[in-house]
């Protein structure tokens, strides 16, 4: 839509009374939608998703996509799983995680294709996909971007995706060697995930490092850490870490910092969590300088676009490098889920999500139940 | 300069492998003690054990200068500690060979080694990890593939196939054959890594525009030697991340299975 039709309508619409506000704005949705659908000959389909409405407020709408374009397939969710981080932030409103609302969430999900346009190929009707899809039952999407999920791979694990992406450009990064002490930071959902691959690469010792023990559990299960340490009953208990690497994976300002005094010196901290908000204080000399650390940052979007590198893999190759793992039983990602919610749920998952997440680590919408 | 008392030493290390130059076929690692003056024993950095390198395997007592000895943590048996050396050499090899989780590992026949290798690649994460042999005799490691060479163009085709697609590929030729080394330098692709370790008895032609300048790849040449990484500069990381290994239980099986 040009400029200055939006300029337009905008002005139309703050002279309508606040009240009728609503109604018409769907209205207008609807129509254009309509105009579209007929121009484009695109079918118009109906689907529900999940919606933050404001701060601390989710629910899931119903809502009206296009059929696929020519180079899109239209997906029918089985299950998604939600970015504690990510989606945490947006709802609560963290610094450097501003939205403006209604907003959308969501950006790892599996499902099945049941419409493809004219220049796909290599995907069918029917074949099982995942990718950076949100909390919705339909969804049309670049069949370019989304992986097919290999037989043996369950939708559930496939929805771990896009969070498997994340963490393994990190692990990547951290270039870990067997027979190195690793220590992860963060047991949320990240940290369990980065728990899981840097296992792969046979450290010799595995260490994790957290709030409180209330993730032990999932933590020492098989595949994951050696040890679990507390840092509400020792404070201190960072400084007898000594990792060779340490994976940050709180996504706090403060968790930079207790992730640099988990390292040897020399050490490697790769910066994983996504830690929005200032680190003050940081006692540069101190922490970092004199132990000669090195600060490695390892975000989803630093990921090259094409051709790899060393320890810099596209995201192409790093999600099928994920459902691999998956499929040859390398790695186990379907017990850290925690809470198998109905989309119908949402607004009580969004509620405890807002508090903190209390214990969950895996939280899916399984949209097929 | 330290006097030590050997106590155990690997014998099968240097003697089995009749391609090395004569004079070091007998050199071999040991577990020593440190004798003081009194020849009491005494502890070296805390340790009351050291690993270093003996001229002959029937060594018993000898003076070695004090940064050719490396302690060994005393949580670790002398076996255990004699299994780190070979376990730090193959882990700086595909160290060098910069081999990262989810890449193509290929290794060959042709050292008693072999298998202590591959395994390396599966502990680093290589996905997956192939071994080039001319006989299906030898097993395919847990989690390895085994790739028959017996029929050169077969073996070519079936590794592309496995290769194609994959963001990175490592190998290693230990064999020295010349055919072995035609086959990996083919099948590489674009920016993969190639190490020449096994002892070339045969010249070899290579098409060096293609298979090397045309693909970006680094060929690595030097001979593994399971005892090296004792004379590297680089043998403390390494053999403090072979000892941190071996103080797990199932890894000390694995190993000793591997390098029997």
């Amino acid at each position: 839509m040009p400029d200055w039709l939006i300029k337009i309508l905008l002005t139309v619409y703050t002279k309508i009374p606040p009240a009728l506000r609503p109604t018409l704005k769907e209205l207008f949705v609807k129509s254009t939608l309509r105009v579209e659908s007929l121009a484009k000959r695109r079918q118009i389909i109906q689907g529900k998703r999940v919606e933050f409405l404001d701060f601390e407020i989710a629910h899931l709408l119903p809502y009206e996509l296009l059929g696929p374009g020519p180079d899109e397939v239209l997906v029918e969710a089985e299950c998604s799983l939600i970015s504690p981080g990510t989606e945490r932030a947006v709802l609560c409103g963290l610094p450097g995680a501003r939205r403006g609302f209604p907003y959308i969430p969501g950006y790892s999900t599996a499902g099945k294709v049941i419409k493809k346009g004219k220049n796909v190929k290599g995907i069918e009707i029917g074949d099982r996909v995942a990718g950076r899809i949100k909390h919705a039952s339909h969804e049309t999407a670049l069949a370019s971007t989304l992986f097919k999920v290999p037989p043996g791979v369950s939708a559930e694990e496939a929805s771990f995706i896009e969070l498997g992406i994340i963490v393994l450009q990190g692990i990547r990064k951290a270039a870990i060697k067997p027979g190195e002490r690793v220590a992860v930071v963060g047991q949320g959902l990240i940290g369990q995930l980065a728990n899981r691959l840097a296992r792969l690469l046979t450290p010799a010792s595995l260490v994790a490092v957290a709030p409180s023990r209330n993730r032990e559990r999932l933590a020492v299960l098989s595949g994951g850490v050696d040890q679990y340490l507390s840092l509400k009953e020792n404070q201190d208990c960072v400084h007898a870490v000594k990792a060779d690497v340490v994976i940050e994976a709180v996504g706090t300002p403060q968790a930079n910092v207790t992730a640099m005094q988990c390292a040897r010196e020399g050490g490697r901290v790769v910066l994983l969590g996504s830690s929005r908000g200032l680190t003050r204080d940081w006692d540069v000399w101190n922490v970092a300088q004199e132990r000669n650390l090195t600060i490695i940052g390892a975000h989803i979007s630093d990921m090259p676009e094409r051709d790899a590198s060393p320890q810099r893999w596209t995201y192409a190759q790093e999600g099928k490098l994920f459902l691999e793992l998956v499929e040859t039983k390398r790695l186990n990602v379907a017990d850290l889920i925690t809470w198998r919610a109905k989309p119908e749920e949402c607004n009580a998952v969004y509620e405890v999500l807002a508090e903190g997440g209390r214990d969950h680590v895996g939280i899916t919408f399984n949209w097929g139940a | 300069m330290l006097k030590l008392i050997v106590e155990h030493t690997y014998p099968s290390f240097a003697t089995r492998d009749s391609s090395k130059p004569i004079e070091k076929r007998d050199r071999t690692c040991a577990v020593a003690r440190v004798l003081d003056r009194n020849d009491t024993s005494v502890k070296s950095n805390g340790m009351p054990y050291v690993l270093t390198m003996v001229d002959s395997p029937d060594a018993s007592t000898l003076w070695v200068a004090e940064a050719s000895c490396f302690p060994v943590p005393s949580s670790l048996g002398a076996e255990e500690a004699l299994l780190a050396v070979p376990l730090a050499s193959a882990l700086y090899l595909w160290d060098r060979l910069g081999l990262e989780l989810g890449e193509v590992a290929v290794y060959t026949e042709g050292s008693d080694f072999a298998g202590l290798i591959g395994q390396v690649a599966i502990w680093r994460g290589g996905l997956p990890v192939i071994r080039l042999d001319h006989s299906s005799v030898e097993p395919a490691l847990d989690q390895g593939e085994c790739l028959s060479i017996a029929d050169q163009e077969e073996a070519l085709r079936r590794l592309q196939l496995r290769i194609k697609d994959k963001p990175g590929v490592a190998a290693v030729d230990l064999s020295g054959r010349p055919e072995i080394i035609d086959l990996i330098l083919e099948v590489i692709p674009r920016w993969g890594r190639v190490m020449l370790a096994g002892r070339s008895q045969q010249r070899v032609t290579v098409d060096f525009y293609t298979n090397v300048h045309r693909k970006g790849a680094v060929l690595l040449c030097e001979a593994f030697d399971p005892l090296s990484i004792l004379e590297k500069r680089e043998r403390a990381s390494y053999l403090s991340m072979a000892f941190r290994l071996v103080e797990k239980k199932d890894i000390v099986e694995t190993c000793s299975r591997l390098v029997k």
